[in-house]
Formats: structure tokens, C-alpha cells, sequence
């Protein structure tokens, strides 16, 4: 596929002996959010670094827009944002200030780039409060405001969210969804928070230990999450009769001519299976699925569970 | 005396005259200079252009803020950033109405398929006598059903098409809406639901589209019957300083905050009691012609309380 705008391809990273990023391939699809989910440790940051160029691969193949990072280097780093554990700004200048900074160091997109980076955040233009005098959550938004300055069509968030307040979680998760929804921008984001990957990602990326345990359309994963039972018969119109007149059953969804979806779970399998196959309907196939996200990540780590 | 002199004046003018070489090489370097850094950067920006003709809306061109070429480069970020959006915007709608298809045949599927089933049971003979009658009126339910749903649909359509004219003329709201609910009455009583009016005892006149209206205060009335399980409504109208204030609150099982948010949207249909689903379109159209009036419409949730529909309209 062409339209990845991150792809790595096996790319390991080993810190002496011991290995942070075992074989990592993944895919980031162009005007996307691709969560990576992982608990601390994971080697989720590794690979962001590995992708920004802050630490080398031990092996492996990064590519980004489609190019060899290690080849058009000075070509595609101005166009990605990233915000990698905490942002380093001048203590002793104020926002406006550690911004003008950075527009000189890489160049601007529009006149009033550092108004218009700091109204998106919700900060001050020319306020006069100092760096090291913001609080926590203020420094995330200069630091979003800094990644967003220069209009890059990929950002790399690294668990931005973290340090916030309740409120600030949700105004920066719906930032980050607008920014992808209103303008298609590519977003490669970490959490060990399966709610917030859950909220905001189009791909979920499963790492654990430095391995990638699953890369699934998370559409995929969330029918998994939802509680119905499916059946598989030979007549759906005859079978749906049968359902809302001896079980009354009424919420249910006919996909096909053969198969219905029931999203009444507390009903008995096994009875619904004997009365229609009475009924001369010939049942293929009947399975209770309720799985949910939580329980199914508990499987794939292998009962530790993710957040 | 005289030759010292004039090799005096020859060699200042060499001097001169070198100095004037320097200088004009200086100006000459720094020209090319200038016209090299500025070939680089029309490079640089045709290559983006390059990008962004090959389909990449989001390129932008990156550049230092006094540079020669920066005025033309922001004005070009601006045009391909207003044209992404614009596409960025149609797109959604595309995709908006490629849901609603999927989702809009299957709305009619389900139901159409269950009625097929009692219909073949009917003809085939499995059932006779009253069970027969009783399965045939349960075909009928169904397709009033579908019916209606088809009804909310093309309703919908035309209101999403811009192809509903209104007539909008002065009305007394008071009087309208209580004619609206003596309507309502008897079902009132055959659902057993108390039913408590506040609408004040005089006259107000304002612009309204007399049959939106009513869908707006029908609709609403009927999901309060239907999927709340309430036994009382109150209906409430106050007058404000510029807009006229309606009330519609019920005691029933309300709606839960993760749905809140999302009540109004199309197609959305709330999880739970699905049995008595309804088809996602209902609120999305009252929300429609509630904003054809100028108006605005809220819900407060409190499950099991209270839960109220407020709309506010200009005066």
C-alpha cells in the first residue's frame, strides 16, 4: 500500500543485551490516528524516537511519506510534529517567545503562524508569564502549539495527555481528533490509557514488551466489544418470526438472508438452537460473543492485562 | 616635479578604479548570491508544489519569514489550505451518505424480512384461526412501521436537500401549541401518563412554519410516550426578552450521558431498549427544522428524574 505514512519494517532496538523494540512493524495510514497501547516500558517512546531520528535502530527499515528517513532526512523532518516526553523550552522566555524561536529555526507557513499555534491551544498571544511558571498543563499545550506551528501533515504525540487534568484530557483528546477529522493530519499517539487509545484511534498497535502483539482497524476490534449472539441458519425471515413469538426477542439485526444478530445476550443458546432446528430451520452455526476490548487485550498480553 | 605628480594622480586613480572593481565584485557575488538562495527556494517550492499537485493536500511550504518568496509561499499555503478544507468538507458528506445507505438498508431489511416470515407462515397455513389474525396484525404493525420509517426518511431527504419550503407567518404559539397537545390526550390517558400544562393564558405571536412546528412538538411528545416509559409530561412555554422559551420534560428512564451527546445526530439510536427502537431520524430532523426557525434545541438527562427538551425560539 501506498498510502502509509509511517512504515517500519522489523525494526529492533537493543540497549547492550537487552532488547526495548523486538521486530516492529508498523503501519500508519495517511490521515489516520494510530494508537500505540502499551504499559510503561513497553517500548513505546524507543520507537518514536527511532521514527524521529533521536536514537538509532539497531535494525530494521523506517520509512516515512513513503521515503527512507535516513536518505531525505533534511526533506521530511520539517514536515512532522512530534512532542516527545517532555518539550524543552527556555525556562526564561515566555511561550511567544520559545516559539519565535523555533519559527526562525525552521520557517513559517503562514504570517501569523505563532498567534494562530497559540489561539488552536487556547493560550495567550504575548502573554508575559515566563516558561517556568506554567503550570503542567499549559507546558503540554506550548508544546502542542510548538508541534503544530508549522503546519506538518504527520504529528507524533507521546502520551500527551500525560500530567493533565480531567478536563484538559478531554479538550487536548478532541484536539487531536479534530485535527485529524477537519484536517486529515496523520497522528502516530502512545497511551498505556486503553480508554484514550479506545476514544481517539483508527488503529490500535498492541505492544508489550518491545513486541507488537496486534496491529488491528480498531472497527474490528470494537464489534468484538460489543455482547450479541450470532447465528448462522438457512431462513432469517422464518427464524425471526420464531425468535420474537417464542422468545420475544425483538432487538436483533438480520445481516443476511442467513444470518441474525441478536443483542439480547441473556437469552439460552442452547434453546433458541433446539426450537429452530424444530422449527425446520437449519442452524449452521450459533456462538455468544462477548468479548470486551478489556478482556481480549487480558488474552493477547497474556492474562496481565494493558492499562 | 611634474611626472611625480601625474604618477601621483595615475596611481590614485588605479586605486580608485580598483577599489570600484572590488566593490562591484562584491555586489556581483552577492547578487549571485542572492539570486542562488532565491532559485533555491523556487526549487524548494516547486518541489512542494510538485507534492501537493500529486495529491497531497496538506503539503505546506515551509519558509523564513523575510525571505523574498515568503509573501507568495503564504498566499499559496492559504489557497491549497481553504481548498483542502473545502474538500475535507465534502468528503464527509460523501461519507455521511454512504452510511446512511448501509444503515438505511438494513433499518428496512430487518423489519421487511421478520414480516416476510409471518407472511409465509400465514400463507403456508402454520397457523389458523385467531393466531392467523393475530399474526396478521402484527404483519400490518410491521409494515405501518416501515411505513413511517420511509415517511421520517423522505422527510429527512428533502430537509437535508434544502427542498422543504417553509411558510413562515405569525402565529400565537400558545394557542398552536395547545391545540397541538388536545390531540395528544387521549393517547395521554390510554398510556396512563399525567399530563401537566403551563402555557400562559394570553397571546404571542411569532414567526413560525405552522407544520415544522408541529412535527418539532409531535416528535418530540412521541418519544417521550414511546421510549421513555414516563407516566407524567409537562409541557411548559415562558416568554423571555427575545425569545420564547418550550419546555418538554417526562419522568421516564431518560437518557444515559454516554448517548446524550449524540441524541440529535443522524441515525444515532441509544443502545438500550432497542425492542422499541426508533429509526435515528426523529430528533435529527427536529433538531433540522428547528434550526430553519433560528432556533435552539438542548436536552438535560437525569435517568429515572427528569428529562427535558428545551427549545428556544426568537420572538
Amino acid at each position: 500500500m501506498k498510502d502509509y505514512v509511517i512504515e517500519t519494517k522489523n525494526l529492533t532496538k537493543k540497549f547492550d543485551k537487552q532488547v526495548a523494540v523486538n521486530n516492529v512493524s508498523i503501519h500508519v495510514h495517511k490521515g489516520k490516528i494510530y494508537g500505540l497501547l502499551g504499559r510503561n516500558g513497553a517500548g513505546k517512546t524507543t520507537i518514536m524516537k527511532m521514527i524521529l531520528g533521536l536514537t538509532s535502530a539497531t535494525s530494521g527499515k523506517i520509512s516515512v511519506f513513503g521515503k527512507n528517513i535516513k536518505k531525505n532526512a533534511k526533506h521530511i523532518y520539517p514536515r512532522i510534529g512530534a512532542i516527545i516526553e517532555t518539550p524543552g523550552f527556555y525556562p526564561n522566555l515566555t511561550g511567544t517567545e520559545n516559539l519565535k524561536i523555533f519559527a526562525k529555526l525552521r520557517g513559517i507557513t503562514r504570517k501569523d503562524a505563532i498567534k494562530h499555534a497559540l489561539d488552536i491551544v487556547g493560550l495567550k498571544y504575548n502573554d508575559k508569564k515566563i516558561f517556568s511558571k506554567y503550570s503542567l498543563g499549559m507546558k503540554q499545550r506550548l508544546g502542542i502549539a510548538n508541534a503544530i506551528m508549522h503546519e506538518p501533515e504527520l504529528l507524533i504525540l507521546d502520551e500527551p495527555t500525560n500530567g493533565l487534568d480531567p478536563i484538559g484530557i478531554v479538550e487536548i483528546r478532541k484536539f487531536i481528533k479534530n485535527l485529524c477529522l477537519e484536517k486529515e493530519i496523520s497522528i502516530l499517539i502512545s497511551s498505556h490509557i486503553l480508554t484514550e487509545i479506545e476514544q481517539l484511534a483508527d488503529t490500535i498497535g498492541i505492544l508489550h514488551n518491545g513486541n507488537l502483539l496486534e496491529e488491528s482497524n480498531y472497527k474490528d476490534l470494537k464489534k468484538r466489544n460489543r455482547k450479541y449472539i450470532m447465528i448462522n441458519l438457512s431462513s432469517a425471515s422464518k427464524a425471526a418470526r420464531i425468535l420474537e413469538q417464542q422468545f420475544n426477542i425483538f432487538d436483533y439485526d438480520i445481516e443476511d438472508d442467513t444470518s441474525i444478530r441478536i443483542y439480547e445476550t441473556d437469552k439460552d443458546i442452547a434453546k433458541i438452537n433446539k426450537v429452530l432446528t424444530i422449527s425446520n430451520i437449519e442452524v449452521s452455526n450459533i456462538r455468544n460473543c462477548n468479548d470486551s476490548l478489556e478482556d481480549y487485550f487480558k488474552k493477547i498480553t497474556g492474562g496481565e492485562g494493558i492499562a | 616635479m611634474n611626472l611625480e605628480w601625474r604618477t601621483k594622480v595615475i596611481m590614485n586613480n588605479v586605486n580608485i578604479l580598483l577599489i570600484i572593481i572590488a566593490v562591484l565584485i562584491i555586489i556581483i557575488v552577492c547578487l549571485l548570491y542572492y539570486i542562488l538562495r532565491i532559485k533555491k527556494n523556487l526549487n524548494n517550492i516547486v518541489n512542494i508544489l510538485n507534492d501537493i499537485k500529486k495529491g497531497n493536500r496538506n503539503r505546506k511550504i515551509l519558509i523564513k519569514k523575510n525571505n523574498v518568496a515568503s509573501e507568495i509561499s503564504f498566499k499559496i499555503n492559504e489557497i491549497t489550505n481553504s481548498y483542502n478544507n473545502e474538500i475535507i468538507e465534502l468528503k464527509k458528506t460523501d461519507e455521511a451518505h454512504k452510511q446512511l445507505l448501509t444503515n438505511l438498508s438494513h433499518d428496512v431489511k430487518t423489519p421487511l424480512t421478520s414480516l416476510i416470515g409471518y407472511l409465509d407462515a400465514v400463507c403456508s397455513g402454520v397457523v389458523e384461526g385467531k393466531e392467523k389474525d393475530e399474526y396478521i396484525n402484527i404483519v400490518r404493525n410491521k409494515a405501518y412501521n416501515l411505513k413511517e420509517f420511509v415517511d421520517m426518511l423522505f422527510q429527512w431527504f428533502k430537509l437535508d436537500s434544502n427542498e422543504i419550503v417553509f411558510y413562515f407567518e405569525k402565529t400565537d404559539i400558545y394557542e398552536l401549541t395547545r391545540n397541538i397537545i388536545i390531540d395528544w390526550i387521549p393517547i395521554f390517558e390510554e398510556n396512563k401518563i399525567k399530563l401537566k400544562v403551563d402555557i400562559p393564558n394570553s397571546e404571542l405571536y411569532i414567526n413560525l412554519d405552522v407544520k415544522s412546528y408541529e412535527r418539532i412538538i409531535n416528535n418530540l411528545i412521541q418519544n417521550a410516550i414511546v421510549h421513555s416509559n414516563c407516566n407524567s409530561i409537562n409541557i411548559k412555554i415562558i416568554k423571555s426578552i427575545n425569545n420564547v422559551i418550550i419546555k418538554i420534560s417526562d419522568n421516564g428512564k431518560g437518557i444515559s450521558k454516554d448517548n446524550l451527546p449524540y441524541i440529535f445526530d443522524r441515525l444515532y439510536k441509544c443502545d438500550m431498549a432497542r425492542s422499541k427502537r426508533g429509526n435515528g431520524l426523529g430528533l435529527s430532523i427536529v433538531k433540522e427544522l428547528v434550526n430553519c426557525h433560528k432556533g435552539n434545541i438542548l436536552v438535560n438527562s437525569t435517568p429515572n428524574k427528569q428529562t427535558e427538551f428545551q427549545i428556544s425560539l426568537p420572538l
